[in-house]
């Protein structure tokens, strides 16, 4: 019963430290062990088999992990990397970018502003055209490229409608311009735009839709409006003598006088 | 101000070489940037092998890095940290690579092992031992890979400069200690995760 407690008294530590040791084990491999429990890992290793076996296969690890690392990154480049990068180089030499020349800033910042000036000038330009004079209305214009195609339907965004203008787009209108050849649209912007006074939207879409079957002809009413746009004739201004009654005392009198001045201006007009 | 002044002198000089007005000071910024070349190529075509693992891939991220280098090596204002500088790019720009082609990498490692496998199963011992082999890279690859990006980095740095603490601490511009318990953190960990 003794002996048996004495058995137990030296197994128990030594199984304790080997367990102890074994977490020790891959630090004291890859030498990261603390000063302090080196002394006492060493004692144990030199002693226990199992525990020393153990490290002898933790260091093999780390050798082959190291090998394995420096074999990924031990190969050497193929001989014409250095002289494919000299080309590179030389190639982009000679297309030198812009922005690497001398005076590439200040020309790209007077490119830019002159872009702005001009693309602000266009705009100012395009909005004094597109916007409609106030108190002036300007008649529906049809205006003919070809003969069958004589009609101009009014732009998206144009002066519609002027009340109304701001609503969305009407679908009998979207309707019109899809029934419209491609043709007509695609020169639709160099078209003059149509202002539609309030109300007269659906008259405006019937006279186009007759136009385009034939059933009326542009050309006349072009040949129309450009002969009633002839200018006024002025006449001179006729004025007649102004005659004075002479003064008489009676009521008579002047009464006689009136209706002779009457008489005259009536022939007179 | 005096700093500034010399960095805007060179950026000209080297702008205006590149521009064909060749000036003295260019022509010494390109000739420094053609001896560097030489002796960094290799140095940038093995960060980018130990990333993607790919010879040709490599070559390619190493031109292009060192092509980015050319582009700004005016910019570089201490030149002797010019190799730590290009390592960095060639990181990053393998890194980046690498994210882009990362699905159809894990098919081909597949596919290697395969290969192997059926080899060891005819029966031929040396196929055996290189399928452990090759599992074995394929699972240090991998963990390696898992690495956190600090770790693994001094990982591969230590494997290409041979294990000097110092080399690698003046690459990656760290102070020597912690160049080393990195290093030994990450061996610890890979060897927990191998074990």
């Amino acid at each position: 019963m003794k002996k048996k407690r004495t058995d137990r008294s030296t197994k128990m530590p030594e199984v304790r430290n080997c367990a102890r040791v074994r977490d020790w084990i891959v630090d004291a491999a890859a030498g990261s062990l603390a000063e302090g429990r080196r002394s006492d890992f060493d004692t144990h290793v030199s002693g226990c088999a199992a525990c020393r076996e153990e490290f002898q296969r933790a260091q093999a690890l780390l050798r082959a992990i190291d090998e394995g690392v420096r074999a990924r990154v031990a190969a050497e480049p193929s001989p014409q990397l250095a002289a494919n990068i000299r080309q590179m180089i030389a190639e982009q030499e000679q297309r030198v970018p812009i922005w690497s020349r001398r005076n590439a800033w200040p020309t790209a910042a007077s490119a830019c502003a002159a872009l702005a000036i001009f693309l602000f000038a266009a705009m100012t330009l395009h909005r004094s055209s597109s916007r409609p004079i106030a108190g002036h209305t300007r008649k529906p214009v049809v205006t003919s490229s070809t003969p069958n195609s004589a009609v101009t339907v009014p732009k998206r965004n144009a002066a519609i409608e002027s009340p109304t203008h701001a609503q969305p787009r009407k679908p009998e209108l979207v309707a019109a311009r899809r029934k419209l050849p491609r043709s007509i649209r695609r020169h639709r912007a160099a078209e003059p735009e149509v202002i539609v006074q309030p109300g007269q939207m659906q008259a405006v879409l019937q006279f186009v839709a007759e136009v385009q079957k034939g059933k009326i002809n542009g050309a006349t009413i072009v040949a129309e409006i450009k002969a009633s746009e002839k200018p006024l004739e002025i006449k001179p201004l006729v004025i007649p003598p102004l005659k004075t009654p002479p003064i008489s005392d009676t009521a008579e009198g002047a009464a006689a006088s009136n209706r002779e001045q009457n008489l005259t201006s009536d022939q007179s007009n | 101000m005096s700093d500034v002044s010399h960095i805007g002198k060179a950026m000209d000089a080297f702008a205006a070489s590149r521009a064909g007005t060749v000036t003295s000071e260019g022509i010494s910024l390109e000739r420094e940037f053609q001896e560097r070349l030489a002796e960094c190529a290799t140095l940038a075509f093995r960060v980018a092998l130990a990333v993607l693992r790919d010879r040709a891939e490599a070559e390619d991220v190493a031109q292009e890095s060192l092509l980015r280098a050319y582009r700004n090596f005016h910019r570089l204002r201490d030149r002797s940290t010019f190799r730590s500088w290009l390592v960095r790019i060639a990181w990053r720009m393998a890194i980046d690579h690498r994210r882009s082609r990362q699905r159809r990498e894990r098919r081909e490692d597949e596919a290697a092992i395969y290969a192997v496998r059926e080899m060891a199963s005819a029966g031929e011992q040396d196929a055996e031992k290189l399928a452990t082999l090759r599992e074995f890279e394929r699972r240090l690859n991998e963990e390696l890979d898992s690495l956190p990006e600090k770790l693994r980095m001094v990982m591969i740095m230590a494997a290409i400069e041979g294990y000097d603490t110092r080399e690698v601490a003046q690459l990656l511009q760290l102070p020597e200690g912690t160049v080393k318990s990195r290093l030994r953190l990450a061996r610890k960990r890979l060897a927990e995760k191998l074990r």
